[in-house]
């Protein structure tokens, strides 16, 4: 729903963190399956928010990111798509669940 | 060309905004309390039913727009404020600008009413010590599996209207297990602001937060 400003952001962030950004290629974006975001709908921001920007060469590659599931009974680490969800070797509900829920810029590809 | 990794995070970004807001409170000494909730399911009517019951209190109201909600409030508090949002579907950190130290200090308890809406609020954390989620029964006892962010995001649920339960069969029990579903162990209250049943509940709720911030999680 607010995939625009959040476009924005990864825009002004990305900018900022080169001393070059008209150099900047590639926009790097993690985006977790429960952080609200929709990837097509960030996408569509991106391209719209670069223009009159200091990047307006580059293109946004996301990689979208799973929660991770951690049961400590078997010591095992499991990747899922909700908030919580069970240990899938032992059906324990005592997991601990982190993850998925961000936005994160990954990387820039820079031109030499 | 170079790949140059990075960390910037959104999340990262909402928190730290969040916790400078955190620090401002815990300096003037007050509990923000967060109501979230779609519109109509009896964020207004709740805290009508609880300021006249505390002392020193503050109100920060969000809406798309009028000030309807801030003019049923009013006589209970030292302060309330309607910030309109326009178009915006979220309050965030930014928004408590509005206030001054000087009125932060006036108050041990401000409840902030978010935009009514159960998907945006929920991703933008404001600063507040405690987040409830607020459900009325007639939105439907399955509602919590369709709006999984906001039980993520939650301190506790209120499940409100209940006096209206038998006629719009809701199932508590159903609702509770999907809650539980998307987050073990997150308290329920069930409460009739009309009824005034399950009230006391509430309030032993907001003193035991109360007393918990004030033991042990202020910020210097």
């Amino acid at each position: 729903m607010h995939e625009f400003s959040v476009a924005q952001q990864l825009v002004l962030a990305a900018s900022q963190a080169v001393p070059r950004p008209e150099l900047v290629r590639e926009v790097g974006v993690r985006v977790g399956l429960l952080s609200g975001l929709v990837s097509e709908s960030l996408a569509f921001g991106f391209e719209a928010a670069k223009q009159h920007s200091a990047i307006p060469q580059a293109v946004l590659k996301i990689q979208v990111a799973y929660r991770s599931g951690f049961c400590p009974a078997c010591n095992l680490t499991f990747e899922h798509a909700h908030f919580w969800a069970p240990c899938p070797k032992c059906g324990s509900q005592d997991t601990q669940n982190q993850g998925g829920d961000d936005v994160q810029l990954a990387y820039l590809e820079v031109d030499e | 060309m170079t790949r140059i990794p990075q960390n910037w995070s959104l999340k990262e970004q909402n928190r730290q905004a969040a916790k400078q807001q955190q620090r401002l409170f815990d300096r003037a000494g007050c509990l923000v309390i967060e109501l979230l909730g779609s519109p109509g399911c009896g964020k207004t009517s709740l805290q009508e039913a609880t300021l006249p019951a505390l002392d020193r209190c503050g109100v920060l109201n969000g809406d798309m727009a009028s000030d309807r909600d801030i003019q049923r409030l009013k006589p209970f508090c030292g302060w309330a404020i309607q910030i309109e949002t326009g178009n915006r579907c979220h309050l965030s950190a930014s928004d408590w600008g509005v206030l001054s130290a000087s009125e932060l200090a006036m108050v041990d308890w401000v409840f902030v009413e978010n935009v009514g809406n159960l998907v945006c609020p929920a991703a933008f954390p404001m600063g507040a010590h405690r987040r409830v989620l607020l459900v009325s029964t007639p939105e439907g006892h399955d509602k919590f599996t369709k709006y999984p962010t906001a039980i993520a995001a939650a301190d506790l649920v209120v499940i409100s209207k209940m006096e209206l339960a038998p006629y719009v069969d809701f199932d508590a029990d159903f609702a509770r297990e999907s809650i539980h579903s998307i987050k073990p162990h997150l308290p329920v209250l069930e409460l009739s602001v009309r009824q005034q049943t399950g009230l006391e509940a509430w309030m032993i709720w907001l003193y035991l937060q109360r007393s918990k911030h004030c033991q042990s999680e202020v910020v210097p």
